[in-house]
């Protein structure tokens, strides 16, 4: 559609003194509500606007006080947020100016803005809006949005949809939601102009050299006094992220720079990003190898050790030494023989720096080192004791090659306590950022298949006991961010939501729910989730040796199986990802591939059924061959 | 050791090696280039304390530089075709022993795939000589079931060809003469391994001969340990290391998680001078290989080095200034760097000339400042390092050599230009401690030839495909600059921005060609297979050729950022295939180009997969049947 210049378009004038002015903020995740990037945007708007209006879409509100924030709240249930909503609440506050007795007058300006941004920092928005006051426009925006590209990724798990806006300022007879012509979302600025009204930016496309400041130029933006950061680009699918080099973790050392509040910001984005995006968008990896500046430790920390394998127990405790002195060491394992031997190891190690050791005995349980966390260790993690859990374990890896047992643990070990000082490097990660929950190797990817599969068969798992504890963190699709290995530090106020739970042992065998059978499985993947929910980040850490091992294998991996395809990363995932699963080359697979490539709406219709009768048609074949076979064993024994 | 596959019943007489006894070896070299590499001779030294004769077959050719190596360090040496691979070099040297043989009291069969001694020969010797058996090996390789080759029966329980010692009552018996003398023809790896290496062991054994192992495998499982376990091998005292476990496809030894850095770690810890492996393994894998297989790769601190200030580096900074309002950014990066450092500006008018130098009078010079106008802009920095600079690189005496050059990103420059840039002054120079670790590394390797950021693949497509169109081209330039070392299929393992640092010494081939300006072309010239394009590609080739290896090196910054990426990337890639990451590369390489992913790249995959040869007249079908529809189409307007 398009629209012709408007005939009755009169010239538009700066702000008088004395007009009103309305802000509109909508939050897109009213959990946000409680985040201090909220409180602190709301309190920065609400000293410039006569009346300050919050949409609240996705989720109830439950018991916060709004009227500290806001002069009213609309609270859409929970709708997930669209453009709409500024035209909906808009005309209810028009009708409000139009009702008698309020004694307010229809507002002169409307600002539709909402939780897209951090900020603001340095003088706030004063200087905005005193500049802006004396602009003769219509509209104006905090930066120039002159183009946007597809942002859909929803195979991926990130689904194109509505944002609120980040900052459309309308005057005029444009405050009005009736004179936008397009039937309820806000004006772009493009068609305000192509229908004849005068608009501007304080940051323009132009000075920022970007159609798009405010995805592509979140440095620039910030290194000319932009106040606030919008979050975008920090939120998006990855690999569009990277073909467009937006490095999120560039922009956030330029924020910090610039004095925006980086633990605020990190609190906010783990609730709303997957955390393994995060991971990626962020560069949440750090090789600890400098020297740390922090002195003596002054946290309390503790180890929760579980101990299956004896001859593997000298070498974790070895390790185990490396942190701090003063240490509690709380070791379980699964019978008393073992715990005695445990008990006689420690008392033969009583120099590797524990103030106290526990040797605690548990079922020989599916569970593992996770039951015995949550279960056998739950007064650790909930007592307020520690300001640090520090979980290990020695367990013996049978069904694997003694190289790959050796690499894991070597891995496992060096990327937590290599040393006192990489030990001491990684608790002062958790000293320099409060929000920070959880620390951990990256996943392992050299002699153990996790990529493309890390969640193994337990996502619908993790999604279901996510939701029973209502953890709204959305979730990876490929692989989640996990501490593979089930070697992490953490601070024990992360794992809150997780041990809070009353777990039995018995939830760790086999359910009714065959899918759930391995509880453990689902918990290890869940950790940096339920964390992330409580609005803690985690981070990857690895010492430089390890560092270069795995960078030079994963760059020849990916240059290995990027090579067949051709564009960006996003686009050769899209392709692969598109053909869906490959099977092994068959005739079979490869017209699924084929069809679910090109004719996606037949491959929908045939390929379930082709998939059924597989399915069946594998179940017969080995007993049906059995048969054959023995029907022939018989004939031949029936012949001698 | 004895393995069960080792123990016969037999009445054979067995003896230990007596006192004072003779011992031969038969020593198998084979190299491309004929040449022979550092780690032979040492080997042979170090065998000589345990062997009355050595005896050396190269299979193939030998130059006079490799026979002048060999010569001080064996007894005679047979030159032989190269065919039939180490068995049958065994065989000529057998025979070339003859009758001599008598005279001695164990024969070692032995050829070149190992680097050692790791520790000493000493204790294995010791071992073996006083074990009474016939013949022993150094390691095993358990019983494979179906035979890995042939697909049908079995690969025997096996001492390993590449160290064979046989006594004396062995090989003057009939079974060992009616065996080399009925060797089958070998025409293939594969071959050597079904007709001698894999049955060797079971024919003696059957025939009552006792044999032994040094090293018995690691594990319980069917693995080539000698490989696959060298790190393990050298802590359990083997001196030998094979070489395999550093040229093997990285994607292999990654899948089943081997490390091929800690095996040198073991190594260097035992005391072997690891430039004699650096220098081979640099002249012999493919430069993007060793880099995966060998972790060559530094994370350097940026608040901490090492470097040693008593005994500064010559370096030399080459900077090509085109863009000359630049010169303050580019002096202010290249400042960074310790101590005192000579610099050569190129530039490719006198009126830029003249501004630099006006730049450069203010600031405080750190050692001697060479402006050059170059005759020519053609080749652009790289005609100007490799015509212009020829006498710095070759005569300069200069320890390291930093290659830089204006990188302009205008202000409407893309986020991945500026990124580039970036990119390549944060790893080359983020900080003085950076650069300084940076200086350290060749300070303190001999053979490290070159340093330089891994390759930028954010906002750029590179990663799978940044040979581009070069390849073809790059094989030609590289035989004429009698580079041997291998090319790799791989992206190549290049400084892509051609911005690193360098060893003259390592540089020197790429100077042996004498270029002029007009080889490069002018600007139409730099596209893809273009010389400047190739030869952006070449450095860590033509440095592998002299025997230097090259690291990749970046800040912590970029580290975090590049690895996360990598693995989200790689892991979003993997979802839809089974198996592990080897097996899904392996399949889509089967497949090929992928291309959109329409009807005609389905023919093309199904005709590669099952009908190969079918591919061209497929695409002549589908060309003719555009271009039908193009008539089509024009005759319906």
């Amino acid at each position: 559609m398009t629209h012709g210049r408007d005939q009755e378009v009169a010239p538009a004038e700066p702000l008088s003194s004395g007009s009103r002015r309305l802000i509109v903020y909508a939050l897109s995740d009213p959990r946000l509500i409680g985040e201090s990037f909220v409180r602190r945007a709301l309190a920065a708007l609400r000293a410039h606007a006569d009346r300050l209006v919050i949409i609240a879409a996705g989720a109830r509100l439950s018991g916060d006080d709004f009227a500290a924030f806001a002069d009213d709240i609309v609270c859409f249930g929970t709708e997930p947020f669209v453009s709409s909503m500024y035209s909906r609440v808009l005309e209810q506050e028009m009708q409000r100016s139009r009702g008698v007795g309020t004694g307010e007058r229809r507002p002169d300006e409307v600002v539709l803005t909402g939780d897209g941004w951090f900020g603001p920092v340095g003088e706030g928005f004063g200087p905005v809006f005193e500049g802006m006051a004396g602009e003769a426009v219509h509209a104006w925006e905090l930066i120039e949005q002159r183009d946007r590209a597809s942002l859909d990724f929803a195979p991926q798990g990130f689904p194109e949809r509505d944002r609120p806006e980040l900052w459309l300022a309308l005057r005029g007879p444009l405050v009005d939601p009736t004179s936008w012509h397009s039937a309820d979302s806000p004006p772009t600025v493009r068609t305000l102009e192509e229908r004849g009204y005068s608009t501007t930016a304080v940051f323009t496309a132009a000075q920022i050299g970007r159609a798009d400041p405010a995805l592509h130029g979140m440095p620039r933006l910030l290194e000319r006094g932009c106040p606030v950061l919008p979050a975008l680009g920090f939120t998006l699918y990855p690999p569009f992220l990277q073909q467009h080099a937006i490095i999120g973790r560039e922009a956030l050392d330029v924020a910090r720079r610039s004095g925006f509040d980086v633990d605020e910001i990190l609190s906010a984005l783990a609730r709303i990003v997957p955390p393994k995006a995060l991971n990626t968008n962020l560069g949440l990896l750090d090789v600890l190898d400098g020297p740390t500046t922090g002195g003596a430790y002054a946290g309390r920390l503790a180890v929760v050790a579980h101990i299956t394998d004896l001859d593997g127990a000298g070498a974790l405790l070895d390790r185990v030494s490396h942190l701090p002195p003063g240490y509690d060491l709380f070791v379980t394992t699964t019978d008393g023989r073992k715990a005695t031997k445990l008990r006689r190891l420690l008392s033969e190690k009583t120099s590797i720096g524990f103030r106290r050791s526990e040797v605690r005995v548990t079922p020989a349980s599916r569970g593992r080192d996770m039951s015995d966390l949550f279960i056998a260790c739950r007064d650790v993690l909930l007592g307020d004791d520690y300001d640090i859990v520090v979980k290990v374990h020695a367990r013996p890896m049978s069904s694997k090659t003694r190289v790959v047992r050796s690499y894991f643990r070597r891995y496992q070990f060096d990327n937590l306590l290599q040393s006192a000082q990489y030990a001491r490097a990684v608790l002062e990660l958790f000293e320099r950022e409060p929000g920070l929950g959880l620390v951990f190797p990256p996943t392992m990817h050299i002699g153990f298949q996790t990529m493309g599969r890390a969640w193994g068969h337990y996502r619908a798992a993790a999604a279901r006991l996510a939701q029973r504890l209502d953890i709204r963190v959305p979730l990876d699709v490929v692989s989640p961010l996990a501490p593979f290995g089930g070697m992490f530090f953490a601070r024990p106020a992360a794992l809150r939501t997780l041990a809070e739970h009353e777990w039995t042992y018995r939830d760790y065998g086999y359910l009714g729910d065959r899918k759930e059978k391995y509880l453990a499985r689902v918990q290890e993947r869940l950790l940096v989730v339920a964390a992330a929910e409580r609005g803690y980040h985690s981070r990857t850490v690895m010492t430089s040796e390890h560092a270069a091992i795995s960078h030079t294998a994963l760059e020849y991996k990916a240059d290995r199986i990027f090579s067949t395809t051709s564009g960006y990363p996003v686009d050769q995932i899209g392709l692969l990802q598109r053909a869906g699963h490959t099977g092994r080359g068959g005739i079979v697979g490869l017209t699924r591939m084929y069809l679910r490539l090109n004719h996606p709406r037949i491959s929908r219709v045939v390929l379930p059924p082709m998939a059924a009768a597989e399915t069946v048609y594998l179940y017969f074949k080995p007993r049906a061959s059995r048969v054959r076979q023995e029907l022939r064993r018989g004939r031949q024994g029936e012949e001698r | 050791m004895k393995t069960a596959e080792l123990v016969v019943a037999s009445d054979r007489d067995v003896e230990t090696f007596p006192g004072g006894g003779r011992r031969a070896l038969i020593y198998v070299v084979y190299d491309r280039r004929g040449d022979v590499e550092e780690y032979i001779p040492y080997a042979l030294t170090h065998l000589r304390e345990f062997c009355d004769t050595i005896l050396v077959v190269v299979n193939g050719k030998l130059t006079d530089a490799g026979r002048r190596a060999l010569e001080p360090v064996s007894d005679r040496i047979i030159v032989r075709e190269n065919r039939g691979y180490d068995i049958w070099g065994y065989k000529a040297g057998l025979d070339a022993l003859g009758d001599d043989a008598i005279q001695y009291d164990e024969l070692i069969l032995a050829n070149d795939t190992w680097f050692g001694p790791i520790g000493s020969f000493a204790p294995v010797f010791a071992e073996m000589d006083s074990t009474p058996l016939h013949f022993w090996g150094m390691t095993d390789h358990v019983r494979v079931e179906p035979h890995p080759f042939t697909q049908s029966g079995y690969l025997p329980y096996h001492l390993q060809s590449y160290w064979l010692g046989v006594r004396r009552a062995m090989f003057l018996s009939d079974e060992w003469i009616s065996y080399w003398r009925d060797l089958p023809p070998m025409d293939s790896y594969s071959d050597a391994v079904v007709w001698h290496e894999g049955v060797f062991t079971e024919v003696f054994t059957r025939y009552g001969f006792v044999g032994e192992v040094a090293f018995p495998t690691l594990t319980d499982r069917t693995e080539n340990h000698a490989v696959l376990y060298a790190q393990q091998l050298i802590e359990a005292g083997c001196p030998t290391l094979k070489r395999r476990a550093f040229f093997q496809w990285p994607p292999y030894l990654d899948h089943l998680g081997v490390v091929g850095k800690w095996a040198l770690d073991a190594a260097a810890h035992r005391g072997y001078p690891m430039d004699l492996i650096w220098t081979d393994l640099a002249r012999n894998v493919e430069p993007h290989v060793l880099n995966a297989d060998a972790a060559l790769m530094n994370v350097v601190p940026s608040s901490r080095a090492g470097y040693d200030v008593e005994n500064p580096l010559r370096v030399v900074v080459i900077a090509h200034i085109f863009y000359d309002e630049m010169t303050d950014e580019i002096l202010d990066h290249v400042e960074l760097l310790p101590g005192g450092f000579d610099l050569v500006v190129t530039v490719p008018d006198a009126g830029k000339a003249k501004r630099i130098r006006a730049v450069l009078d203010r600031r405080v010079p750190r050692g001697d400042i060479d402006v050059r106008v170059v005759e020519s802009n053609n080749g652009r920095d790289q005609g100007a390092f490799l015509v212009g600079c020829r006498d710095v690189i070759l005569d300069g005496g200069y320890d390291v050599v930093l290659k830089i050059h204006s990188k302009k990103t205008p202000q409407d420059a893309s986020n991945a230009a500026e990124h580039f840039k970036r990119h390549q002054f944060r790893n080359l120079l983020g900080t003085n401690e950076y650069a300084a670790g940076v200086l350290e590394m060749f300070q303190r390797q001999p053979r490290l030839g070159l340093a330089y950021p891994p390759m930028v693949h954010i906002g750029y497509g590179t990663i799978g495909h940044a040979w581009w169109a070069n390849r073809p081209a790059f094989v030609e330039v590289a035989d004429t600059l009698g580079i041997r070392v291998p090319i790799d299929e791989s992206s190549p393992l290049a400084p892509f921005g051609s911005m690193y640092y360098a060893r003259p010494d390592a540089l020197r081939v790429l100077f042996n060609e004498p270029w002029t300006y007009d080889d490069f072309g002018d600007a139409a010239q730099y596209v893809d297979g273009g010389l400047a394009h190739v030869l952006e590609r070449m450095p860590s080739y033509a440095a592998g050729e002299r025997g230097f290896y090259t690291r990749t090196i970046a800040c912590e910054e970029y580290f975090a950022v590049s690895h996360t990426v990598l693995e989200y990337d790689l892991d979003q890639m993997s979802s839809t295939m089974p198996d592990t990451t080897m097996h899904q590369i392996q399949f889509l390489q089967r497949l090929g180009d992928l291309g959109r992913g329409n009807i005609e790249d389905f023919a093309y995959i199904f005709a590669r997969l099952r009908r190969p040869g079918a591919e061209p007249a497929l695409r002549r079908m589908f060309d003719r049947a555009r271009a039908l529809k193009r008539r089509f189409r024009g005759a319906a307007r």
